[in-house]
């Protein structure tokens, strides 16, 4: 066997091994980064379709109001540039399925300043709710440890919790889940 | 036959066909490659940092007249210019006021043009004669409080951070007070255990 040829053998062993310990070794993912599965439903209800917010013009409304939808809940900020980035998304997708039982809402970790003269030049399809003290952690009970943003929850008709996500979402990742999730 | 003459016989047939070896084990290399590049995939979540971590404050005096706020900003992060707003022992200090590092000029698709800072920004900020007055003569501590504000490069912002750190003299230097405030915007120093209440711990196992 020629001195190329063992190199080539003990190479690749190395990255077999390399490969092999890389995937034993993996940290375990991280839930609020990815989709996680179903919450108790009672306790999802509870907690999500009591929560009052106020929106930019001020008018104050329950979740629950939705509670036979499909609610997409959105939390963003003026000043998050991922955030602002994929409203335009989500307004597409509430266009899309306006005329089902889809609604998504945008809730505010910001000023009803900021958010109402956002509001003005980029009319939203969907309601904005800024609540600059308790939006942070109302994420924080549906998930988002960090509270960072943006960050989405979908939740089915009846309060069950199918989809978090830390970051930006896709549109066809949510027209998927939309439809998968989208009681008939 | 011995094993040795078997291990030749088997080397000896593989060796005559140098191609096919070849071909075996670069089919094994890229399998290797694509399994560590598939672990890497999976392990590549983005597993981010506490905010204080994220961007960690550290104060001192730099000279009699001027103090020195240091952001050190991990790997992966940056912040704003425009979102630092900091306070001298409760008064808001001026943007003008504040000596500013260059930074990065950084062409934002929502916000346009804006100075982010990478790895560590020092900002200098000069004391007023009555500032330096007031710790000259008392030997009063002096308190920084700062707001900022960054993201990380994965495509998520962290809410304002409130930091705050107190430096005291003490024989003749500053440092910094022990146990200083150092929490992010809307949570509480409890946060910790109230994540045992979010509403994931609860759930159901993963679909």
């Amino acid at each position: 066997m020629t001195k190329v040829t063992l190199g080539l053998v003990g190479a690749s062993l190395f990255i077999l091994f390399a490969g092999v310990a890389l995937w034993v070794d993996r940290p375990p993912p991280d839930k609020s980064t990815t989709v996680v599965g179903a919450l108790q439903p009672n306790a999802t209800a509870g907690a999500i379709y009591t929560a009052r917010f106020t929106d930019s013009e001020g008018v104050t409304q329950e979740l629950g109001k939705w509670q036979n939808h499909l609610l997409v809940i959105n939390f963003w900020a003026t000043w998050c540039a991922p955030c602002k980035e994929e409203m335009p998304m989500l307004a597409r997708v509430q266009e899309k399925y306006k005329k089902d039982r889809v609604q998504i809402v945008g809730i505010a970790v910001d000023s009803r300043e900021n958010v109402t003269k956002f509001a003005q030049s980029s009319p939203a399809v969907y309601p904005l709710f800024p609540d600059e003290s308790r939006a942070i952690e109302f994420s924080k009970r549906l998930g988002n440890r960090l509270g960072l943003l943006p960050y989405t929850v979908v939740i089915r008709a009846g309060g069950e919790i199918v989809f978090t996500r830390m970051g930006l979402v896709h549109e066809q990742e949510l027209v998927e889940l939309v439809d998968k999730n989208l009681l008939k | 036959m011995k094993l040795n003459d078997a291990g030749g016989t088997v080397a000896a047939t593989l060796c005559s066909r140098p191609i096919l070896l070849h071909q075996l084990l670069v089919g094994g290399a890229l399998a290797a490659l694509i399994g560590i590049a598939s672990a890497a995939t999976l392990s590549a979540e983005p597993e981010l940092l506490e905010p204080e971590k994220a961007f960690s404050l550290s104060v001192r005096m730099k000279n009699k007249a001027t103090l020195e706020a240091r952001f050190a900003i991990a790997d992966g992060y940056y912040m704003y210019r425009d979102r630092f707003q900091f306070m001298v022992n409760g008064e808001p200090v001026s943007k003008s006021r504040i000596r500013w590092p260059a930074g990065r000029l950084k062409t934002d698709a929502t916000f346009g043009k804006v100075i982010t800072y990478k790895n560590s920004v020092q900002v200098q900020i000069p004391l007023t004669e009555a500032e330096r007055k007031a710790i000259e003569s008392g030997g009063d501590p002096i308190t920084l409080s700062t707001i900022s504000q960054g993201c990380a490069d994965v495509g998520v912002c962290y809410p304002p951070l409130r930091q705050r750190v107190t430096l005291n003299v003490n024989d003749g230097d500053w440092v910094a007070a022990a146990g200083e405030d150092s929490v992010g915007f809307g949570a509480r120093k409890a946060s910790g255990e109230r994540l045992s209440d979010r509403l994931t711990d609860k759930s159901t196992p993963t679909k």
